[in-house]
Order: C-alpha cells, then sequence, then structure tokens
C-alpha cells in the first residue's frame, strides 16, 4: 500500500522530520491486515514454492568462496515436476545497494541462458544451471552456488561520509527455479524504475507458466572493512506437542501421528473475521528449539542507548494445514531472547504423510533448516 | 448572530457629502405620484419657496401638513475617479417615504454623472425620516425631492506648526438588522450608540434595516437595539478610523431568543485572491465532521480528500507539508490529531478560521501550497461554559472576567480528552495486537486576556498531546526483523504573548511572540526517532494608512531555537523508489545531531485602492533559511476589482506570485539530508470571479496553476548512499473550483463545492510526469443543513471524489497489460517478497469515493442554561470505498480494503 507518505516527496511534518501520516498510515494497515480472508497463510505450501535460500558465510571477506544452497518444495497439484534452476552472480555495489540496478550488470548473463550468450561466452564462475529432480522436491539445500567475493569489494567503495557508519561492500546473487523450461526475455519496462524479469519459463506446450511455478529471487552477502563475522543460529530439533521429531524419511514406519481435520483448506482459505472453521479440531504444539546465540550489532544503539542484538525469527512452513502463527520471534533486538516460540498446526483434512519445515534466520543473513514428516491418519 | 464585515475607508470621509437637501412636499409632479397613499394630504408649499411634491393630490384637507424630517442622515461614499478629477456636483433625488419613515423608492431627478449618481442611489435607503403627518394626526406615505451635495474638501494648507492639531480622522459603522426567525429586514428597530465618551446616539432602521452611524471618533462602542416583541441586543464594537464598519445582527423574537447563538466573525480587507471563511454556525452543523472546526475545511473548493484515517490537508495539489496552519499568527506542527478525527483546537475557542487555498499574503511564507490561519477567540465578560462528551472524546470551557478586574481582564480555561484508548484499545488487542497505550490525544488551551479601546494584550497556553504504543508479538513476513514495540508521540506546546494596539488612528502595530516546544518521538522495533525543539516563534506587523488611497504593512516572521535529533532509520526513499527488499534487515544509518535553526523573513505589503471598487496589493518577502544559507525573495500580486459595485456585487479576482518553501530539515540535514538543497518554491497564478446571484446565493468560479520549480527530490547518489537530495523536481498543478454557497440565514446554509484539478509531478528533467497518488481530478460536495422552528436541524452532506492513485503490485485484471503469469515479487533471503511496482509511478486509480453523511441536532433552551443533542453518521448508506489495495505474502493475489463503513456518533452537550 501507498499512501500520501509516498506522493511527490517524502511527507513530513512542519518541522520536516518526520512523515507525518506515519500515525494513520500504520492504523490503517493494522485496519488492513488485521481483517484480511482470502488469501493463504505464508506458511502454506501448495505451490511450487522456495522454503529457504541460505548463505554459509553470511558475513564473509574479500577472496572468501560463499556456498549459497537453495530448499525448494512443488507442492502444487500433479507435482513435484522437475526443476530447472539457474543461479547468477557478478553483480558487487550496485548504486545505493539496489538490487534491481544488479540487471543492467548482468544482462549478459541473463541473454546467456537458453543459449543465446550474447556476444561473449557466460563466465561459468557467475552462471551455473541446475535440475532439481522431483525426489529432491523439498529436501534442504538441494541446489547450490559458489562464489568468490572479489577482493576489491569494500576497497571500491567511497569511504562513508559519516565516520561512524560502517564501510563495507555487497555482492548479489540472482537465482531463478522453474517448473519447466527457463528462456530469456527482452529486458523490458513497464513504466517502474524494476524492469520486469527478463526470464520466462514455459511448460513443455510452450506456454509461459505463472508464479504457481515460477519463482526468481536474489540474495546478497556484506563484506565489512572491519572484517565481522556473523554465526548463523541453529536449530537443534523441532517437538511436536513437546515429543523431539525424528529426522526420518517420509516412509518411515515409525513417523509422528496426529488426527486429521475434517475442514477443507477452501473453507478454512474462505474464513472471514472472526470465524474460526477449525476451532473443533486438534491442534498440535511445534516448537523449533533454538539456543539463544543472538549476537551484538555493532554500532546499533537503540532509543534509549542501549546496545541492540540481532533479530533472530523461525518460519514454520508444512504443505498441509494450518500454523498459527507462521512466523515467531525468537530474539528481539531490544528486550533479548524470548523463550516461547512455539506455533500451533492444525493438520489437513486429507490423511497422509505431510511435510513440515523450520527456518530459523538472523537479520543479518545468517540461517538454518530442518524438514520433517508428519502422518495424518 | 452578528457578521461583521470591516472595510478600509475608501475616502468617504474626504468625500464629505453635504446634506443641502431641501425637504419639501412638491405639488403636482405627476410623475412623482404613481404610489401615493390615498390618504396623503395636499401639497402645500415649504416656507422657503422650493417645491415640494407628494405622489398623488389628495383632496383638499383642512389641516395642516408636518413634512418628513431627516432624522439619520447616510452619507455617500464620494466617487473616487470623480474626487482623483477634482469634480464636486449636486444629484436631486425624489425619495418616496413610507408611514414609518422609511425610504422605501429613490430615484434620479436631476444627476450629475460621474458615479454621483450611484453613490446618491446607494446612501439614499439608509435615510431615515420622521415621516410626513397631519399636525396631530396620522404619518402618511409621501415624496419629497433630496439633493446630495458632493464638495471636496478645501486643499490642505502646509503643517505649520501654531495650526490648531488636525481632528481625527473617523469612522463609520454601517449595519443591517434581520428578523432572525424570518431572516427579513427589520425596519424601525431604536438603535441606540453609546460612543467611548458616554454619549448616546440614537437612530432607526430604515426598510431594508440598514442603519448608518457616520463620523465616529475611534475606539470602542456599545450598540443596544431595541424593537417591540424581540429581544434587546447588545453588542460592542471597534470602530476604527478611516474604515467603515458594516455588521449584520439577527434579532431574536422574546420566545426564541435564548436559542439563537450569537458569535462574531471579523474579516479584513481581503489581501489574498480566495479567503473561504466559514461562519460558526456552518462549523459546528456540517455533516461527518463532528462539528470539528479544521474538519468542515475539508468541505471547500481546493481541498482534496485524504485517504483513509489520513490526519492531512491536501490543498489544490499540494503535498501536505506544503500547506501550514496558524494559531493567532504562530504556526504549529499538526492540524488534526490521530486519524484525522477532530483538529487539535475544539471548535468553541475559535473566533475564525481563514483558509487560503494559494495566492495568499506576503504576510505567510514557508509554503508552497496553503494557509490555515486559525484565530482563538476572546474570553466572554460573563461567566459561562459547556461540557461536552461524544464517542470521540470529552470537553469542557470555562470562561468569564477574572475577579476584582472590573471585567478588564477576561480569562479562559478549556480542555480536550479522547476516549479512542476505551475502544479502539479492545479492537486492536481483538485483532491479536497487544495494545501498551491505545491511541488518545488531548489538547488544552488557557488564555488572558486585557481588552481595551485601541488594542488589546493576550497570554495563552495551548498545545496537544497524542500518544500511542502498541506490542506486535510476532513479525509480519515482509519485515520479519520488526517485532516489538512500535510507538508515535506528538506533542507540540505554544505560550504565546500577543499585543494589538492602534497607536495613532493611521498606525497599529500586532506583535506575536510564542514559545514553541515540539516533541515526535516514533519508535518502531529497532528504528527509531526522536526529535525535542524549542524554539521562539515571532511575528511583528506595522500597519500605516496612507490617506484613503493605501495602507502599508510591514512586518518581519523569525523562527530560531535548536532541535535535537536521536535516530536510527533507513535512508529517506525517493519518489517512487522501488521496494529494495527488508529494510529492516539492510544497513540503517544512525544519527544524533542537534541542529540549529533560524529562518527570519522580512515582508512589506500595500493595501493601494486606486477606486472603490479596485484593490491592489502588492507584495515582497524576503527569507533567510540558515540551514541552507540561502535568501530567498517572494514577490506577490494580488487584485480584486468589483465589476458591480453593491448588489448584485461581481467581483474579477487575479493574483500571481511566488511562494517559497524551505526544504525540510530532513531533507538538508546530514546523514540524512543535503545541506546544499535549496528552496523549493512555486508560482501561483489565479483568476477567478465572483457573483452575487440572490441576497443570499452568491457563486464563484477561479481557476489556477501552480508552477512548482526546484522541488527537492531524492535521488539515486553515487557517494554509497541510497540517496541525495537534489533540487531537481518540477511539476505543476492546474485546477478550477466552483463555489455556490448559501449564505446561512436563520434556517438553511449550503453550498455546492466543485474542483476540477490535475496535479503533475517530474524527478528531474527527462524523466517521465507521472500524477500525484492524491491527484482527484473531481472533488464534488453538496451540503446543506436546515433548522426548523422547533429546534430540530437537519443536516446532509454529499460527497464524490475521484480515487486515489496507488502503485500497484499485482495488475489489476480490466488493465490490457495485466498478466497473470507475470513475476510480480523476487524472493528474498528473509523468506519474504519483495515487490516488483507494476507500471510507473501512481499507475493506477482507485474507484470514486462518495459518501452521504447526515446530521441532526436538537438543542433545548432553559432559563438558564442550554442543552443539546446530535446524531452525526459518516457514509449512511455504508459504501464500500476503496481506500488501498492489500496483497498476499507473495503478491500474486489482490483484494481490495473499504474504507470507514457508516460510522454513526453521538454527542451530548450543555452550556450556561
Amino acid at each position: 500500500m501507498r499512501n500520501v507518505c509516498d506522493a511527490g516527496r517524502p511527507a513530513t511534518t512542519r518541522r520536516g522530520w518526520i512523515p507525518r501520516c506515519v500515525l494513520p498510515g500504520l492504523v490503517f494497515a493494522l485496519w488492513a491486515l488485521s481483517c484480511a480472508p482470502g488469501f493463504d497463510a505464508v506458511s502454506k505450501v501448495n505451490t511450487l514454492r522456495v522454503i529457504a535460500l541460505e548463505v554459509d558465510i553470511p558475513y564473509a571477506l574479500p577472496g572468501e568462496t560463499v556456498r549459497f544452497s537453495l530448499t525448494v518444495a512443488d507442492a502444487l497439484e500433479d507435482s513435484p515436476r522437475p526443476l530447472q534452476a539457474v543461479w547468477i552472480g557478478g553483480c558487487t555495489n550496485p548504486n545505493g545497494d539496489q538490487y534491481f540496478l544488479c540487471f543492467d550488470q548482468l544482462a549478459a548473463q541473463f541473454q546467456a541462458l537458453g543459449g543465446g550468450g550474447g556476444d561473449a561466452p557466460p563466465d561459468p564462475s557467475l552462471l551455473k544451471p541446475d535440475v532439481i529432480t522431483p525426489e529432491r522436491s523439498g529436501e534442504p539445500r538441494t541446489s547450490f552456488f559458489d562464489l568468490t567475493i572479489p577482493d576489491d569489494i569494500v576497497t571500491s567503495r567511497p569511504v562513508p561520509e559519516d565516520e561512524e557508519a560502517a564501510r563495507y561492500g555487497i555482492a548479489f546473487v540472482f537465482f531463478a527455479v522453474c517448473a519447466g523450461t527457463l528462456r530469456p526475455t527482452e529486458l523490458v519496462s513497464l513504466g517502474g524504475e524494476v524492469p520486469e524479469i527478463p526470464l520466462e519459463c514455459v511448460d513443455d506446450a510452450g506456454v509461459v507458466q505463472g508464479p504457481d511455478s515460477f519463482t526468481v529471487g536474489y540474495t546478497q552477502v556484506y563484506v565489512f572493512e572491519d572484517e565481522r563475522r556473523n554465526a548463523s543460529p541453529p536449530i537443534e530439533a523441532l517437538t511436536l506437542d513437546g515429543a523431539a521429531v525424528e529426522d526420518l524419511e517420509a516412509d518411515a514406519d515409525d513417523l509422528p501421528v496426529v488426527a486429521r481435520c475434517d475442514v477443507s483448506a477452501e473453507v478454512r482459505r474462505r474464513a472471514g473475521c472472526g470465524e474460526e472453521p477449525v476451532a473443533a479440531c486438534t491442534k498440535y504444539e511445534l516448537n523449533a528449539v533454538i539456543p539463544d546465540v543472538a549476537e551484538d550489532e555493532p554500532g546499533a544503539v537503540g532509543a534509549e542507548g542501549q546496545q541492540l542484538r540481532e533479530t533472530v525469527w523461525v518460519s514454520y512452513l508444512a504443505d498441509g494445514g494450518d500454523l498459527d502463527p507462521s512466523l515467531k520471534l525468537v530474539s528481539d533486538a531490544s528486550l533479548g531472547f524470548r523463550d516461547d516460540f512455539t506455533t500451533e498446526w492444525t493438520p489437513p483434512a486429507t490423511p497422509g504423510v505431510y511435510t513440515i519445515w523450520a527456518v530459523v534466520r538472523d537479520q543479518r543473513g545468517g540461517s538454518d533448516l530442518v524438514r520433517r514428516f508428519v502422518r495424518v491418519e | 448572530m452578528v457578521r461583521c464585515v470591516r472595510r478600509s475607508g475608501v475616502g468617504f470621509a474626504r468625500a464629505f457629502a453635504v446634506i443641502g437637501a431641501l425637504i419639501s412636499l412638491a405639488t403636482g409632479d405627476a410623475a412623482l405620484a404613481q404610489d401615493a397613499d390615498d390618504t396623503a394630504p395636499p401639497p402645500p408649499s415649504d416656507g422657503r419657496g422650493r417645491q415640494v411634491s407628494t405622489e398623488k393630490a389628495p383632496p383638499p384637507a383642512p389641516r395642516k401638513v408636518i413634512p418628513p424630517e431627516l432624522k439619520t442622515y447616510a452619507a455617500p461614499t464620494y466617487p473616487p475617479a470623480a474626487k482623483k478629477q477634482g469634480l464636486e456636483a449636486e444629484v436631486i433625488l425624489a425619495l418616496t417615504i413610507d408611514a414609518n419613515g422609511i425610504v422605501e423608492a429613490a430615484e434620479v431627478r436631476e444627476g450629475a454623472g460621474n458615479g454621483f449618481d450611484e453613490a446618491a442611489l446607494e446612501a439614499a435607503p439608509r435615510l431615515v425620516f420622521e415621516p410626513a403627518r397631519f399636525e396631530g394626526g396620522d404619518p402618511f406615505k409621501a415624496t419629497i425631492l433630496f439633493k446630495y451635495e458632493f464638495k471636496l474638501d478645501p486643499p490642505e494648507p502646509p503643517p505649520d506648526d501654531d495650526d490648531p492639531p488636525k481632528p481625527p480622522p473617523v469612522g463609520v459603522y454601517r449595519g443591517t438588522l434581520l428578523d432572525a426567525a424570518l431572516g427579513e429586514p427589520m425596519a424601525g428597530a431604536r438603535i441606540l450608540l453609546t460612543t467611548p465618551d458616554g454619549t448616546e446616539l440614537e437612530t432607526y432602521s430604515a426598510a431594508d434595516g440598514a442603519f448608518t452611524f457616520g463620523e465616529l471618533a475611534p475606539g470602542s462602542y456599545r450598540l443596544r437595539v431595541e424593537v417591540d416583541g424581540f429581544e434587546p441586543l447588545e453588542v460592542s464594537e471597534e470602530v476604527t478610523a478611516g474604515e467603515e464598519l458594516e455588521a449584520t445582527y439577527r434579532i431574536a423574537p422574546e420566545a426564541e431568543a435564548g436559542i439563537i447563538d450569537v458569535t462574531v466573525e471579523g474579516e479584513r480587507p481581503p489581501r489574498e485572491v480566495t479567503r473561504r471563511t466559514l461562519e460558526q454556525r456552518e462549523i459546528a452543523r456540517i455533516p461527518g465532521t463532528n462539528g470539528d472546526a479544521l474538519r468542515s475545511l475539508q468541505s471547500l473548493p481546493g481541498v482534496a480528500r485524504p485517504p483513509g484515517l489520513a490526519g492531512v490537508l491536501l490543498v489544490r495539489g499540494s503535498a501536505p507539508q506544503d500547506t501550514l496552519t496558524f494559531v493567532d499568527g504562530v504556526d504549529v506542527p499538526l492540524i488534526y490529531h490521530f486519524g484525522g478525527l477532530s483538529s487539535v483546537l475544539p471548535t468553541e475557542v475559535l473566533e475564525k478560521i481563514d483558509f487560503y487555498p494559494g495566492n495568499f499574503s506576503a504576510r505567510y511564507g514557508r509554503a508552497q501550497g496553503g494557509i490555515v490561519d486559525v484565530g482563538i477567540r476572546s474570553p466572554k465578560d460573563e461567566y459561562s461554559g459547556l461540557a461536552q462528551v461524544d464517542l470521540i472524546d470529552a470537553r469542557f470551557l470555562f470562561e468569564g472576567p477574572i475577579p476584582w478586574t472590573d471585567k478588564k481582564w477576561t480569562f479562559s480555561v478549556s480542555g480536550r480528552r479522547s476516549y479512542l484508548d476505551a475502544w479502539l484499545g479492545p479492537v486492536l488487542e481483538a485483532a491479536g495486537t497487544e495494545v501498551a497505550q491505545a491511541p488518545r490525544y488531548y489538547d488544552y488551551q488557557a488564555l488572558i486576556e486585557r481588552k481595551w479601546d485601541t488594542g488589546k494584550f493576550r497570554v495563552s497556553f495551548y498545545g496537544s498531546d497524542d500518544r500511542l504504543e502498541l506490542v506486535l508479538g510476532e513479525p509480519g513476513p515482509g519485515e520479519p526483523a520488526l517485532a516489538g514495540n512500535i510507538g508515535l508521540i506528538t506533542i507540540f506546546q505554544r505560550g504565546q504573548v500577543g499585543y494589538e494596539q492602534d497607536i495613532t488612528p493611521d498606525d497599529r502595530v500586532n506583535l506575536q511572540f510564542a514559545f514553541a516546544h515540539d516533541q515526535l518521538s516514533f519508535g518502531l522495533s529497532t528504528l527509531f526517532f526522536n526529535l525535542d525543539s524549542y524554539q521562539f516563534l515571532g511575528r511583528a506587523e506595522y500597519t500605516r494608512k496612507l490617506g484613503a488611497l493605501a495602507t502599508l504593512n510591514v512586518g518581519i516572521d523569525v523562527e530560531a531555537g535548536q532541535a535535537e535529533v536521536d535516530a536510527r532509520l533507513p535512508p529517506l526513499p525517493r519518489p517512487g523508489q522501488p521496494d529494495n527488499g527488508p529494510f529492516s534487515t539492510g544497513q540503517l544509518t544512525p544519527a544524533d545531531v542537534t541542529v540549529d535553526v533560524l529562518r527570519p523573513a522580512a515582508y512589506l505589503e500595500a493595501e493601494i485602492t486606486p477606486l472603490s471598487r479596485w484593490r491592489i496589493v502588492p507584495g515582497l518577502r524576503v527569507d533567510y533559511t540558515d540551514d541552507t544559507s540561502q535568501v530567498t525573495a517572494s514577490p506577490r500580486l494580488n487584485s480584486r476589482f468589483d465589476v458591480v459595485e453593491g448588489f448584485p456585487r461581481t467581483t474579477v479576482k487575479g493574483g500571481v506570485g511566488v511562494f517559497q518553501q524551505p526544504p525540510q530539515f530532513a531533507q538538508t540535514t546530514p546523514p540524512f539530508g543535503n545541506p546544499d538543497v535549496n528552496s523549493n518554491y512555486a508560482i501561483h497564478y489565479s483568476l477567478g470571479v465572483e457573483q452575487d446571484i440572490t441576497r443570499q446565493l452568491e457563486i464563484g468560479v477561479e481557476g489556477f496553476y501552480k508552477q512548482l520549480e526546484s522541488q527537492v527530490v531524492a535521488q539515486l547518489s553515487d557517494s554509497g548512499r541510497t540517496s541525495d537530495n537534489v533540487n531537481t523536481g518540477s511539476g505543476y498543478v492546474a485546477g478550477a473550483e466552483l463555489l455556490m454557497k448559501y449564505k446561512p440565514d436563520d434556517h438553511f446554509f449550503g453550498w455546492v463545492a466543485y474542483t476540477l484539478s490535475r496535479s503533475i509531478r517530474r524527478n528531474a528533467p527527462g524523466e517521465p510526469e507521472y500524477l500525484v497518488d492524491f491527484d482527484q481530478p473531481h472533488i464534488l460536495t453538496i451540503l446543506g443543513s436546515y433548522r426548523f422552528d422547533s429546534g430540530w436541524e437537519i443536516g446532509s452532506r454529499f460527497r464524490f471524489v475521484s480515487g486515489n492513485r496507488i502503485d500497484p503490485i499485482v495488475c489489476d485484471a480490466t488493465n490490457q497489460q495485466c498478466s497473470d503469469t507475470r513475476i510480480n515479487a523476487l524472493y528474498n533471503s528473509t523468506g519474504g517478497f519483495t515487490p516488483i511496482q507494476f507500471g510507473g509511478i501512481s499507475s493506477e486509480r482507485l474507484p470514486p469515493f462518495h459518501a452521504l453523511d447526515i446530521r441532526v441536532d436538537r438543542k433545548w433552551q432553559f432559563k438558564h442554561w442550554a442543552f443539546s443533542a446530535y446524531l452525526d453518521v459518516q457514509n449512511a448508506y455504508n459504501n464500500q470505498n476503496i481506500e488501498a489495495i492489500s496483497y498476499n505474502f507473495s503478491f500474486t493475489g489482490r483484494t481490495p480494503v473499504a474504507g470507514i463503513p457508516i460510522l454513526p456518533s453521538i454527542g451530548l452537550r450543555g452550556e450556561f
């Protein structure tokens, strides 16, 4: 949503310091978000879905090789399907750290897809096609890409005017994953600053696929002059109603078993505000076991002068049933570690084996992921 | 109700029209004998041998006839052009005087041209006579000849210390009496005027309810109106040298006198092309506003409808920060409380609201949009008060004379606190939001005042305090690193001293000084912004009358102080800047700065009236902005010309001027801003016409064009920051406004306002133009309110407004470019999606807004107090107006978000 704050110039108060419509906008946003039936929850995996995009060294050093990995599930009907993926690197320090300003830098790589190539052959260190078979759908880190950070990624940037501001470089990596065949398109714009994605995904019949079958994304790695590092927060276990769920295969006999909830997904999706069609169903408590590993964020001081820590949160996803909430805060920047980040799972209506993922992330790029199977009867 | 219009002197005092008239009863004048009363006496001859006529020759009568005798003289205005040419003249009128001594009709018998005839005819209805009568018998209607002589004063001798002191210039007090119940002129009412020295003058109102007291020394006058069957009316008025005070008084019948509000609304001569002023009855009764004064502005032409609960004023296509709000000449940072539900000053303390949508006086600066100037009224000199509760807030007011000061000093105290936290808190909690401090606001006003004949002194303290704090238990998928507290505190306080004094009849000073404290605190998880500002705000204006043709205004306007800012925020966005992923996980900019504020300005403005019907107002304002080290000059010129003077008035008006607006502090102060950025400026052009249709109905049409230059925008920089502020922005706003207004009478008021406009911006030369998202091409407001004799009043307001523009992410299926296979967002490493805007800036318009608001009022008058109640229903037919579009987490679907549904509000009020 945009409001008058965005128009023309930043709308600020008479004294000119803060958007004067912050509060009304906030209230309006709450109004809007407090009641929005009709959309699937973020935790529901029912299409081609990227579960996690991770990096093994969130804060890297110049010259280091960083591994990016992708966890993808295909949960659309008649899925999983074979997936084609591609990794594209090579964009560093775009103006203002704006990811979309990489598109010009990466135009040659995009065009190299599908054999276009342009005038120069693609650099294999910056462009990596990949394939994810249906059997590996949902499996953690099935596709990966290694990128070596340029030695001058920090020094090629100007020194910040503010002496207290950290000097850093940034490297972007893009990926696309398609339940079909990827092919490049013209770099076009519909009027906005961000051009349309210069890739498309087509099925065997050549029909262009939509976001249910095609996802494009990006991530970035920071490199600081002071060589600061960031450790990823780990998930030590995933519990279901207090019992740890073992990391077993989907066809294992001793999967945990839960009772189905006989309310269809469509009825749940259409539920209006204040209605809870699954109220009578049995709900199960899910909990990702995460230690308090949040680190201080260098140079970050709160409004009361307190040292701020990195924020850590956990996302829960499932290809059946409903998770409420989808996302839980593990460690608050000001208030620190929170000891309760459980969520509630209402199983689906159809019996079967379902997948649950928990992904923990910190705000500095660190992450961890677990996948578990549960049988619904 | 009293409505006063003060006009600058236009030379009538110097015109010095002499009544050299002979009043005599004429005989044998067939031309004047058409409407005679059949009982009229025979035409005699007066003792001076001049002809006197009656309208019809009655049968011979034995009794002696006493001719009409002039009781109240009405001075005509000396035609300025004739005076300039040194012309003198005589005009003989035939006046038909009824049995009450009121001039029923006047026509020119011997004219002189050059504007003399019109001046004489304009003045004649205000003459009041002792009617013609038989000696010892009844009065009767008669026609007489009456001569006005226009003579110029002899040239003033050169100054000589030995000369006796020149008599002070004088003023004129004109008034009109109306029957409050019927709205009709009230003739024959006895009017007593007590002069500053205690002398009592007496006159009677004419057929059209008019009365005049001329040749009055400047000072405070007490007026008393007495008429059988009606409540006596007493008011105080200030008569200023060389000016003409016009007032309309509505006199209440005895039975309902207690329920007639008496309010005073002052008007200065317009220095601006357009000033829109609302009467208090209009303010209090506009449906859909809860009787809130400043919210009523949103029903005027040129004011766009803010989206949803945004409490901003969008004037003629300008951004919210381009319009400034002043209280008694001192600017305040807010106009509306939280969510725009009510304004920061309650209606009860206001004397006037002047709203200038453009081409405003050089007195005002640092704004390129519009001006709202609110005046706090003087306390009453009798103890009175009120208490009111409604669903949004509760308020009180108490005022009166300060004891032991012989009513020379008066005071008022008032306050208001909202109830929002009582019901909105539980609503938010029901929606899953933990509420630490539900939204609430309060405001307060305290004032003491001393008035005397030639001035007043006032000390006031007022302020506003809005607070909200929510605890978001869990972050959202779009900004997962934002959780915890969301809070906003907005506080302003003003301690103000005002001094107004007529030094001489030609010299006046107006000083307003305020100590201002502003506090803004905004927190959102680890992001925060704290501003604490202490400033001195001062304004001094000196007004000098330069004869009858010109008045000079010279003033200074200073802002000085210091602001401390402590913040941790992402860089401010550029207009139309694409989403770059979660900003809470990016690199934030800390700031801990102290900013010295120094923005002095000086202005000079002349009000020139070369003709009584023509006013020209050239002005120049020079501003210095210390944070940008920039001096700017703003020349302005406004003019109004009455094509037809008097009723039905036709006025052509226009203006052109430069309006400089310094950058916002956030735009100039590192690390967020760029100290090298300069002021924005706009050139306003306007041209319009006003036309009286009837005494109550007037229509105005005005076209405007605002050329926006040197606009501060942020652009991508090579410095590694997201953006730098530069002056590459430009744009324009073009439009036209129509206002057809039925002025309040005792039963009805209402208007139709329509605005057609287009508001365009361009971020830099060569970049595409775009419509701002509050661009609303069509704004139609129709409102009216009718008061029944029974005490009930019912009103309604209908609005139809073009939808606001948005930047869609998911395209509208009706758009031909829309494809369901489009990738609307990119997955990012936080597990969320970064949206990609569909189309250019503000590329989609939401559906039109329309709503009907209804208001019902009832007032019960008791002996010592009054009780009133109202029901105000917003969006009475519950239209689902679309205020925004919301999207699912991956931006593959969209759904409209409706605005305020039907919203009834009930208020109760007691006052004494």
